[in-house]
């Protein structure tokens, strides 16, 4: 299929990119002047990089870069929902950052690159161009975790981030270095036409090149067994960052992952399926069971992203039409209801720090009954319970599952579920069902931006929940490589 | 200074940031007896290095035989990961993995008469270089504050 060229698909991070140099020259011009005016320029910055994005979904699929970047509808999609989780992490971070003495350009400028790094993630169609965006997108997130250089937890996470990702791209690259020894290209088109029949691959290169690059990208999908980083680096970091990290690295690792296994190495199904479905059950049963012992809430909801990424990876194993639009459902519900969960966490303030503590939590329904049950229908919605968006979501990929023979997977998922219903039903239990203790007023975070990213989330949530269709038809017609 | 003002010493941590602490940790890098195992690692790369020397003797090196480097490399990397401690000896083990790579990939481009992984191995060095400038400034951080680089000592956040 001769795919046109042309440098246009690049546009959208151009925007983000250039938005980030203009951030870091203002800076440079007027160093006294740090304020709201900066969240808006990022603002801007990731809104003209959405509006340029949508033009290419009407388009026919074009490449650039001599076919290392293809601009299609899977690539509108996923740099849609990385764009939103980049939008709603930049609403929620003016009031975060300046209570920490934190406001700098450079934030929102790595904030833009770092998105910048996911959006050509999710449309690289070249393993060295996945390589290369990966990097940009950590080494912008790397700092980012350590932004509050004044707080131990924050210096954690950001080294353990560090070391643990830095070790992840070298198992990346070293898989991108047989892939090429076994196929002679790093283009994924021309992977799969070389591991298709008539192709000269040498699959026993191959397959140990796909396990390498699956490990690479599960680190950053955050699976077990290679979750190790992520609880701590999402305890440790800001919580703007923690959401967006949550976010957006999901959907751009899970967006590559589906290009590279299923799209480019589909003969080597029989091969990849049956690990990552192993890897899927482990992800899906241990991470439900260790977040039930968690008495931190941003832990518990790290652990509650580790097994969102088990749920999505099993639309990654059903390998299908129907589970790559579930998997694209499922990242677009599971962004808006995580940065939800974690702007909540954020809308509860405690003296100046925030209520991680579950302990702390107790009484918050009777205090604050609104923003409590905003923070209980995003728990639910993790959870899964109808009718939110979180349902539908899990519906289309246990749907996805059944349908490819994989009904077993859905079957541990849903039993893994049910253990995870428990740890977000018992936050809503412990808002609603204790006593506040005295003298305790819980006053709320009053920064409209993050009023405004909450109902956003709010609002994809909801709609998702009611019309599910909608979506899962737009997800349809986002088929990678055109179809 | 503003730095000192920004990244204040823990207090009452045992291994507060001072000039002692350093001294001390200098003068126990250069210790003699750690000398006696350092030479006996270097014979032992030497010896190792005679004997493959004397067994590729003449021959001539094929792809396979870098490939086989390459691998070797990336194991001696990833399980220097496993076991060092030292977040900077870490971070020279991931190298060396990176490094790995670049071999497999010059390899491979060698077999396969395909250039285009020579190119590779130049945005590799690149990203890798990009890399060392944000890690070491993340291990700096952290020294400052801790007065040690070790990677056991980071148990802020646990389970």
């Amino acid at each position: 299929m001769p795919v046109v060229q042309h440098w246009t698909v690049l546009l959208p991070e151009l925007a983000l990119v250039g938005g980030a140099i203009f951030l870091l020259l203002i800076d440079a011009a007027k160093p006294s002047q740090r304020g709201p005016h900066l969240a808006f320029i990022t603002l801007v910055a990731v809104v003209t990089s959405g509006v340029l994005a949508f033009f290419q979904w009407s388009h026919p699929t074009t490449s650039a870069l001599g076919g290392m970047v293809v601009g299609d509808k899977f690539g509108v999609f996923a740099r849609f929902i990385i764009l939103g989780a980049g939008f709603l992490a930049t609403l929620t971070a003016p009031a975060y950052l300046h209570r920490r003495g934190l406001d700098r350009a450079e934030f929102y400028a790595l904030l833009l690159l770092s998105t910048a790094g996911m959006t050509l993630l999710a449309v690289s169609s070249d393993l060295v161009m996945v390589f290369i965006t990966i990097e940009l997108l950590s080494l912008a997130l790397y700092v980012m975790a350590g932004f509050e250089r004044g707080r131990l937890e924050s210096q954690e996470a950001s080294m353990k981030y560090f070391l643990l990702g830095a070790f992840a791209s070298a198992f990346l690259l070293y898989g991108i270095a047989f892939v090429f020894g076994g196929t002679g290209t790093t283009n994924l088109l021309r992977i799969r036409a070389e591991t298709s029949l008539g192709g000269v691959a040498d699959f026993r290169l191959v397959g140990l090149a796909v396990a390498l690059l699956a490990v690479g990208l599960g680190f950053k999908a955050a699976m077990v067994p290679f979750h190790m980083w992520t609880p701590d680096a999402y305890q440790g970091a800001p919580t703007p960052v923690t959401a967006f990290m949550a976010g957006g690295t999901k959907a751009a690792a899970f967006a590559a992952l589906l290009r590279v296994l299923v799209l480019s190495v589909p003969e080597l199904r029989w091969d990849w399926q049956g690990p990552l479905a192993a890897l899927t059950v482990l992800t899906v049963v241990f991470a439900s069971i260790i977040a039930v012992s968690q008495t931190d809430v941003k832990r518990m909801l790290a652990y509650s992203s580790i097994s969102h990424a088990g749920f999505v990876a099993i639309a990654v194993v059903a390998a299908s039409r129907s589970g790559i639009a579930a998997a694209l459902v499922y990242l677009l519900v599971y962004t808006a209801m995580t940065i939800g969960a974690f702007g909540c966490v954020m809308l509860f303030r405690d003296g100046d720090g925030e209520r991680v503590h579950l302990a702390k939590y107790s009484g918050l329904g009777v205090r604050r009954p609104a923003a409590a049950a905003l923070f209980a229908f995003f728990l639910f919605s993790l959870a899964g319970i109808p009718p939110t968006g979180g349902f539908w979501a899990k519906w289309y990929v246990f749907f996805a599952a059944i349908r490819s023979h994989h009904a077993w997977l859905a079957i541990v998922a849903v039993g893994a579920s049910v253990i995870a219903a428990f740890f977000y039903v018992r936050v809503a239990v412990v808002m609603f069902m204790q006593e506040p203790p005295e003298g305790d007023e819980m006053e709320l975070d009053s920064s409209v931006g993050l009023k405004i990213a909450l109902a956003l989330c709010l609002l994809v949530v909801v709609a998702v929940g009611v019309a599910p269709g909608f979506f899962l038809h737009l997800a349809e017609k986002a088929l990678p490589f055109g179809g | 200074m503003t730095e000192t003002h920004d990244n204040p010493p823990l207090e009452g941590h045992p291994h507060a940031w001072n000039e002692a602490v350093i001294e001390a940790e200098a003068a126990a890098a250069v210790a003699p007896r750690r000398l006696p195992r350092a030479l006996a690692a270097a014979a032992a790369v030497l010896l190792v290095a005679i004997v493959v020397g004397i067994v590729l003797h003449r021959r001539e090196a094929t792809v396979g035989m870098y490939v086989w480097l390459s691998m070797l490399l990336f194991a001696v990397g990833a399980f220097g990961v496993l076991i060092r401690r030292n977040a900077l000896v870490l971070f020279m083990c991931i190298e060396l993995m990176l490094n790995a790579a670049n071999i497999a990939l010059v390899a491979f481009a060698r077999g396969t008469g395909n250039v285009e992984a020579h190119a590779v191995v130049l945005f590799v060095m690149i990203v890798a270089a990009a890399e060392v400038a944000v890690g070491l400034a993340i291990i700096v951080s952290i020294f400052r504050r801790r007065g040690s680089a070790n990677v056991d000592d980071l148990t802020t956040l646990k389970w």
